[in-house]
């Protein structure tokens, strides 16, 4: 197998506060492969969100080394589809033009990121709220639009961030095979941070569990459950042993 | 929409007749003279005599307005951008944008008038220091106010600080720009007026003082009268400017703009 | 409508409403053009002759002092003599003198107590003609306050134009007449005779020539003191005045001006009602709401332009000499550093070089 999609070794992270020095992050070691859907879970406020806005450039690593594509050196901005935990859909921009952002940034000229928006919105049933604004779409609507937008930017690399949190469970399910659709479409790679144990075992092929802050990976777990995967998957003994060993390990970080 | 929006301005309208009906009566059982406080029917009387020379002085006060403005909205919009660019800038350029408003303007109008004649410069310059203020304020707090996840979302995409301000900032502060801009508007006239006040060939300015000086003091008051519905009209320009800029902000989940029962108000 | 026509709309609906404004100016200002009337800076092509534009600053709205100019402008006397006269209309916060000292004007109309008080403060105007040759203040009363002689006004209120001058010379006028010269001194932001009618003050400064025919005509009975019946000197009120730099770079331009002005009066002095009817005509419109006062003031003020026998305008030295002293010595004249000034050279406070013939 060729390189890994993401390498990360000996990741730290410390932020000072004046002369309080508050350690986030204690080496974390992390790698997609390419093509895989791997998930980081782990207790609230252990640092989930700071090391994805390392990866994606946002932020610095106080240590350690970070590759993607196997390039350890120049700006990592850029190079993955990063997607916050809010949609952050521009109020003043219709759906379409929502989607467009990333190539305007690109400064793609303007009648061909329109069309690309338009095809993307098209291939994946959106195209009929392409003229909305935000403020006139339900919140499932508004995740997908910006998981549309994220993959028009970048569709090899996806850093999504809690996409689904906010929704009810019915909507939430609906996304969530909607965006295993999206992802054999486009063969992404994808790291995808949840604190839902039964999605993170819906969804991914490896799941990282990390520990309470200061975060260090706690245990990496393998799911081999088959793929395209389905909601009925959740019911197999190996999901529910899997499900049952992954809540104990977290309340166990929780509490620590 | 349209009747409804009318709608919403009845009780303004109903408040303003009833207060120039009780105006109108008390001169009438006052019998005050009316070189001290003329009639509400007097100063249409004046102002539909003397229109010929009224709208002279109106157009010329409204040049220096409209100009005036434009120049106080680049300027306030400039001055915005430049508060933001650093936290330096805007330490050193802050206090003086305060203090520009602490100096008696009218106390300047005289030196602008030794300084730089009875031109149009003199009264654009002083209307635009009249009103650019509350635009610059409220569009750097706009700037300000941008969300950190909207950024951090940009700069992974790689977006330079100007993409950052032209695509994302900018026109997340465009509200607070408007607001500022209704705020602004409605002081140029009175700006302008002020500065012809010192001194001007024409405008409503001169001409108020010079009526006033003749114990004309029914045309002082249609030289306000007009004064006020010229304002009005800008305001109502800026309001409707702001709807088709921002359709999105308007929408009907923005409940906080929008009074019961009255459509769009202006707010 | 997406984001691109919203923005094209948002900054050319402002640009469109610019571009009307002007249009709509330029238009006015081409179908207003007229000479007489204070015109605005565009100035209106004339036939052949080149004409020096020439600005002179009035003290006050326009009324039967100004009578000689605005009637030399009705009759093309001023384009005669080569000149575009411009007159800058009054405006309470810049005096004519600050304007005239500054250059901002050529001339202006100013008064004795003012020439005075611009050369202490170091600011020097220079009066190149008077407009009456005998003052005519005077202090007034209500008739109805009983106040009918100047020492009834110890104690009383006072509604003055702020002038560090004025206490000491009405308190004169009051000791003159026997009284302390003791008096309550208020400074008016509103006209005299209205600050008077309203019972807001109990005496006033005002023009015989004018304030008093106006009170007259309205039926107000006024109790009136002459001041020079009181013990001032005779001063001239109003001047032309000039500044030193234009005196020395223009000589030839003031003495047109001055030629064309002492034909104005002239014929005001000779023909008061057409004189006055030409004010009327000429003065913006609605600056003189009764016509009847113009008639009455200028009949009253036409023969007291200038004396029988003499020229219009012409100065003589004692009125520069007794009143400015009265004023210096009454200390409240103060210097630039706020120090009071007892000692002027008054001859360089006045100058008859450019009027056109000797007095005889």
């Amino acid at each position: 197998m060729d390189e890994p999609k993401l390498l990360a070794r000996g990741v730290t992270k410390t932020f000072h506060d004046g002369r309080r020095a508050l350690e986030v992050l204690t080496p974390i070691d992390l790698t997609v492969n390419t093509g895989e859907f791997a998930t980081v879970i782990g207790p609230s406020g252990c640092g989930k969100s700071t090391l994805f806005n390392i990866i994606a450039g946002v932020d610095q690593p106080t240590a350690g080394v970070i590759a993607i594509d196997g390039a350890e050196k120049g700006a990592r901005a850029g190079m993955c589809g990063y997607m916050p935990q809010q949609p952050l859909l521009l109020p003043w921009r219709t759906a379409e033009e929502n989607v467009m952002l990333g190539l305007d940034v690109r400064r793609v000229p303007r009648k061909q990121a329109q069309h690309d928006a338009h095809e993307l919105l098209k291939r994946f049933g959106m195209v009929e709220f392409a003229g909305n604004y935000p403020a006139t779409l339900s919140g499932g609507m508004k995740q997908r639009i910006a998981l549309l937008r994220t993959v028009l930017f970048n569709s090899s690399f996806l850093l999504l961030d809690e996409p689904f949190g906010a929704l009810d469970a019915l909507s939430r399910l609906s996304l969530q095979m909607w965006l295993l659709d999206l992802w054999s479409a486009f063969h992404s790679s994808i790291l995808f941070i949840t604190h839902d144990v039964r999605e993170a075992i819906l969804l991914s092929d490896r799941v990282y569990v990390l520990s309470a802050r200061p975060a260090r990976v706690a245990r990496v777990v393998q799911i081999d459950l088959p793929r395209p995967r389905l909601p009925e998957h959740l019911a197999l003994s190996q999901a529910v042993q899997l499900e049952q060993e992954l809540v104990s390990l977290l309340m166990k970080e929780q509490r620590s | 929409m349209k009747l409804r929006r009318i709608a919403g301005f009845g009780p303004a309208i109903v408040l303003v007749v009833v207060l120039l009906a009780l105006w109108q009566l008390y001169v009438y059982v006052s019998k005050v003279s009316p070189h001290l406080l003329p009639a509400p029917t007097a100063i249409v009387q004046a102002l539909l005599n003397n229109w010929d020379v009224i709208s002279v002085n109106t157009v010329q006060t409204l040049l220096e307005t409209v100009i005036g403005m434009a120049a106080a909205t680049l300027f306030g919009l400039l001055m915005a951008i430049l508060l933001d660019i650093s936290l330096w800038t805007r330490r050193a350029v802050y206090p003086l944008l305060v203090v520009s408003q602490t100096i008696p303007l009218i106390a300047l109008a005289p030196l602008f008038l030794i300084w730089m004649g009875f031109g149009l410069e003199p009264k654009v310059i002083f209307v635009i220091l009249y009103c650019f203020f509350p635009i610059a304020v409220a569009c750097a707090d706009g700037l300000a106010s941008a969300e950190p996840e909207m950024l951090n979302l940009l700069r992974s995409m790689r977006a330079s600080r100007w993409q950052i301000l032209w695509l994302v900032r900018l026109p997340g502060a465009m509200p607070a720009f408007f607001s500022g801009l209704r705020i602004g508007v409605t002081y140029s006239m009175t700006g302008a007026i002020v500065s012809e006040y010192i001194g001007a060939y024409q405008g409503l300015g001169i001409y108020m003082e010079t009526s006033a000086n003749s114990g004309a003091v029914d045309l002082v008051f249609a030289a306000i009268l007009v004064t006020a519905i010229v304002s009005l009209l800008l305001f109502g320009l800026v309001s409707w400017l702001e709807r088709i800029a921002l359709p999105w902000y308007h929408g009907t989940t923005n409940q906080a703009l929008i009074l019961p029962r009255a459509g769009r108000m202006i707010v | 409508m997406n984001a691109r026509t919203r923005l094209l709309l948002s900054i050319g609906i402002p640009i469109l409403l610019i571009i009307v404004v002007v249009g709509a100016f330029v238009w006015v200002q081409r179908s207003n053009a007229s000479p007489g009337t204070t015109t605005s800076a565009n100035v209106t092509s004339s036939a052949s002759k080149q004409l020096t534009t020439m600005t002179l600053a009035l003290d006050w709205t326009p009324n039967t002092n100004h009578t000689g100019i605005y009637v030399a402008l009705a009759k093309g006397w001023y384009r005669d003599e080569g000149i575009d006269l411009k007159l800058l209309p009054y405006s309470a916060n810049v005096s004519p003198d600050t304007l005239v000292a500054n250059g901002k004007a050529d001339v202006g109309i100013s008064a004795t107590e003012g020439v005075v008080t611009d050369a202490a403060s170091g600011q020097p105007v220079v009066s190149i003609a008077a407009i009456i040759q005998h003052n005519t203040s005077a202090l007034v009363t209500l008739a109805s306050s009983g106040l009918s002689r100047p020492r009834d006004l110890d104690g009383k209120v006072y509604g003055g134009f702020g002038a560090p001058y004025e206490g000491p010379v009405v308190s004169e006028i009051i000791k003159h007449d026997g009284g302390t010269g003791q008096f309550k001194n208020v400074t008016l932001g509103i006209d005299a005779m209205t600050a008077l009618e309203t019972h807001r003050v109990d005496f006033v400064w005002v023009f015989e020539g004018w304030e008093v025919i106006q009170a007259q005509l309205q039926g107000v009975k006024l109790n009136v003191f002459p001041i020079t019946n009181y013990g001032v000197s005779d001063y001239y009120t109003p001047v032309i005045i000039s500044s030193p730099q234009e005196i020395k770079q223009k000589p030839d331009l003031l003495r047109r001006f001055m030629a064309a002005t002492v034909k104005g009066y002239d014929f005001a002095r000779q023909n008061p009602r057409q004189a006055a009817q030409i004010l009327i005509a000429s003065a913006p419109k609605g600056t003189f709401p009764d016509p009847q006062l113009v008639y009455d003031s200028q009949a009253f003020l036409s023969p007291r332009y200038v004396d029988p026998g003499r020229t219009w305008g012409w100065q003589d030295a004692p009125q520069w000499q007794n009143y400015p002293q009265f004023m210096l010595n009454t200390g409240g004249i103060d210097n630039a550093q706020g120090k009071p000034v007892r000692t002027m050279n008054f001859s360089a406070l006045w100058t008859d070089e450019f009027l056109p013939k000797t007095p005889s």
